[in-house]
């Protein structure tokens, strides 16, 4: 248990050299590593992706934080997805400190429409 | 040339070049701010760190001792870890016991440079590896309750770094 003899800033400082990605998976080493990640991430440029069919308890139980949202919609949209999208970004607002907001419409691998937003205005970016 | 004593946790007296402490921040100020005279012969009490330790880290401040400044870092020169040079990087082929030690002392002794480079070996020994094999290298134990480790997994799925 080596590392965890050095100080947290210590700790933070080796985490930063190190891609979101792995960070991800270093989240998955023990509590202590979870709970440093979830330092990190709010400070990285990193967003939350969501879409209609995101379990909502899993999003509020979390105690990570997020200074971005991407909603995805797929390309056949309903308007009731984007309402679900919205009572799940309220549910965990606490967890948003947001400065933007995405929405990218298509699926993950196909990018159809992008819009970013820093109110609940959408603009189309792409 | 000027030198100076100083002495580890475990009593050990070293005689080293000012120059060569002067790479430590800590003993910097002491010597430039709070005024301890090295010129009346007494040690410098570095409490937290052993002599094993300080032998260590006064070959690395020797050999790096006449590195010019570095450059104020970007953001993106700040996330390399595949800049340490070969020299440091034999310096730091060490047990992981003693590396730790040395970042313990590099910390207290406020070495911004060896605390980098430190920092990037370890984050060298940690990029690309999965959890487990994470927990095997530095022999951590998993202590997430049952199912919390799925829960975190799922949720990791909704992060999406951006450029």
């Amino acid at each position: 248990m080596d590392f965890d003899r050095l100080p947290l800033e210590m700790r933070q400082h080796v985490l930063n050299f190190l891609p979101v990605r792995d960070l991800l998976q270093q989240a998955l080493v023990c509590r202590a590593w979870n709970v440093l990640v979830g330092t990190l991430i709010p400070k990285r440029n990193v967003a939350v992706r969501l879409h209609a069919g995101v379990d909502r308890a899993l999003m509020v139980n979390s105690v990570r934080k997020y200074n971005a949202v991407v909603v995805y919609l797929v390309e056949d949209r309903s308007t009731s997805d984007m309402e679900k999208v919205y009572e799940l970004i309220d549910a965990f607002a606490n967890k948003l400190q947001l400065s933007k907001w995405y929405i990218k419409v298509g699926s993950s691998s196909k990018l159809i429409e992008c819009y970013e937003t820093s109110s609940r205005q959408f603009n189309c970016v792409l | 040339m000027s030198t100076i004593k100083l002495e580890t946790s475990d009593g050990v007296k070293f005689t080293v070049k000012t120059q060569v402490a002067k790479c430590s921040g800590t003993i910097r100020t002491m010597l430039e701010d709070i005024g301890i005279n090295p010129q009346d012969g007494e040690a410098i009490p570095l409490s937290n760190v052993h002599s094993t330790i300080l032998q260590k880290i006064l070959v690395w401040a020797e050999h790096h001792v006449d590195d010019p400044e570095p450059p104020r870092d970007d953001a993106d020169a700040a996330k390399r870890t595949d800049d340490i040079c070969s020299w440091d990087e034999d310096f730091l082929k060490v047990d992981q016991r003693t590396l730790f030690d040395v970042m313990l002392a590099a910390n207290y002794l406020d070495m911004k440079q060896l605390i980098a480079v430190c920092c990037k070996t370890v984050a060298n020994m940690i990029k690309g590896k999965t959890a487990d094999q994470i927990r095997k290298t530095f022999n951590i134990e998993n202590d997430f309750p049952p199912g919390d480790e799925d829960k975190i997994r799922l949720r990791n799925q909704f992060c999406e770094e951006r450029r």
